[in-house]
């Protein structure tokens, strides 16, 4: 009889522990999906400690993008490019109290100076000077930068975005030119493929996975610009700006998934 | 809070700078080496973000994250109210429906710029703008916390971590525009047990965002020719880079 009382009592025992790990794996796996699931609504949020330095953007004499972005209080880098291949510069410099700023290249051929007061500059390339206004970015313009490597070779990309939706960038390989763009990111794709505007300018061939990475980092852009032109219409209350948005959204994606891009716009960094 | 409790988070506060001073030395030498280390790469892109606060004060931001969803967060940056909302949107009727896990739910008028959420059985209105210069609504995701922040267009942050049972575990509240406090136990408020891995996320996303605001405010002294201002902005970024250094703070555009 006491036998069959614990029997009785380990069995009970068991049952219950049973129970309770089943329970336990239960509520982990609940937490775990819900968890998972509600992180993937707001995958497109940036993380704390984002960089969202000021920038200014505008265009100089001969119709070439120059970006400046403040990089810390005194400090400043900046990026003159034309989106062909031939210019393609990056500067860095000091920012003073008195709103200006003095920027060099780095084998110190050019230089640029700019009057954040004024919005006024000039830089002189290879002996060569020109002016240029600037504005503050907005939305989704300014100046980017990414490096890419396969296969030993390194690929630098500079990227500008001004206020209109004009996007230039170039990619350099030890220093030279290998890829460049130059895209109006404001214009409608569903008529025809962003990544046409994507030209070599080198007679070698590029990496498949860089030319990969500067098509996908176009149509990165011209998601980001989109989004901003649907805020502002839905913002203006106009319909007919957000369904033409809808339509060019579809059609970046579209883009995106014949080029196999990641959500994260653009291929791998490192 | 208590002094025990004080105590208790200066301690691990202690730990956490301890631990990381050796890692900071490696982020100060790139940094140091490579100028365009602060620049976004094209995968740091940001969605239209709007901020604002309910009538009460607490902090209210939505992003729309793509051409048919958004998200919202409201936080009050004491540990009281932090409520993720998502959902799908259709913008061409101008309205934005979203709702919470806990069965909350939050409308916002794209062009009225007004809106109100219900959680808890509360109603509460709020009045957005679109987000400026370094403002917005920031995530982190680990695998024990969700840390939720927004940073508004005056300066003033506020955040929450949460851990996976969404159990508020601590929350801050700051104002960019006032120099940074001497010790984080006085604004970063813990309400449940954390480990120090969470209070270096907290502190480092508090820095990072102190970074971009007193960027925006060196540049704007600068262009008006306020040299005191901009010399404030200067001092400012030299304690925070040096925070930044000791706590190992990942500084980069990746």
């Amino acid at each position: 009889m006491e036998t069959r009382i614990a029997i009785t009592a380990r069995r009970s025992l068991v049952t219950t522990l049973c129970v309770v790990v089943i329970a336990l794996v239960a509520v982990a796996a609940s937490q775990s999906a819900a968890f998972g699931a509600g992180a993937e609504a707001f995958a497109g949020l940036p993380e704390p400690g984002h960089l969202a330095p000021p920038t200014f953007v505008g265009t100089g004499e001969a119709g070439t993008s120059v970006a400046l972005t403040i990089t810390s209080p005194d400090t400043a880098v900046a990026y003159v490019c034309d989106g062909t291949g031939k210019t393609g510069v990056w500067l860095t410099g000091s920012v003073d109290s008195d709103g200006t700023a003095a920027l060099e290249s780095a084998d110190h051929k050019s230089s640029l100076t700019y009057d954040l007061t004024a919005g006024t500059g000039e830089v002189t390339i290879r002996g060569t000077s020109s002016t240029f206004s600037l504005e503050r970015a907005t939305g989704a313009a300014g100046l980017y930068r990414d490096t890419l490597t396969s296969k030993g070779k390194k690929l630098i990309l500079g990227w500008i975005l001004r206020n209109d939706g004009q996007l230039v960038g170039e990619g350099t390989i030890g220093g030279k030119p290998a890829v460049a763009t130059t895209t109006d990111v404001s214009q409608s794709t569903s008529g025809g493929g962003s990544d046409s505007a994507t030209t070599p300018t080198t007679a070698a061939p590029v990496p498949q996975v860089f030319a990969k990475g500067l098509r996908c980092a176009v149509n990165g852009f011209r998601a980001a610009f989109n989004g901003q032109q649907r805020a502002d219409a839905a913002a203006a209350g106009n319909t007919a700006g957000i369904s033409a948005a809808n339509v060019d959204a579809a059609a970046i994606q579209k883009k995106k998934n014949e080029l196999g891009c990641g959500t994260a716009d653009t291929s791998q960094a490192t | 809070m208590n002094r025990m409790r004080a105590l208790a988070i200066t301690t691990l506060l202690g730990v956490v700078a301890a631990v990381t001073v050796s890692g900071g030395t490696g982020v100060a030498g790139t940094a140091a080496a490579d100028p365009f280390t602060r620049l976004p790469s094209p995968a740091q892109l940001s969605n239209p973000a709007f901020v604002g606060h309910t009538e009460t004060g607490a902090s209210v931001a939505l992003v729309l994250t793509g051409p048919d969803a958004a998200v919202a967060y409201v936080c009050d940056g004491t540990g009281g109210v932090g409520e993720w909302f998502s959902g799908p949107v259709d913008l061409s009727s101008g309205h934005v429906s979203l709702t919470s896990k806990s069965g909350g739910s939050l409308t916002y008028d794209i062009a009225a710029r007004t809106g109100s959420f219900e959680a808890d059985g509360t109603t509460s209105s709020f009045t957005l703008e679109r987000a400026t210069g370094a403002a917005g609504l920031f995530r982190q995701e680990t695998k024990r916390n969700v840390i939720g922040w927004i940073v508004d267009n005056d300066g003033l942050l506020v955040g929450e971590a949460t851990n996976s049972s969404g159990k508020t575990v601590g929350a801050t509240s700051q104002n960019l525009t006032a120099p940074a406090p001497t010790t984080q136990s006085a604004t970063v408020v813990t309400t449940a047990p954390v480990t120090t891995g969470l209070l270096k996320q907290i502190q480092c996303g508090i820095l990072g965002a102190r970074s971009n605001f007193n960027n925006q405010q060196g540049v704007d002294a600068s262009a008006a020719g306020d040299t005191a201002g901009f010399n404030d902005a200067k001092g400012d970024n030299g304690v925070i880079v040096a925070k930044q250094e000791r706590a190992g703070c990942a500084v980069k555009n990746q």
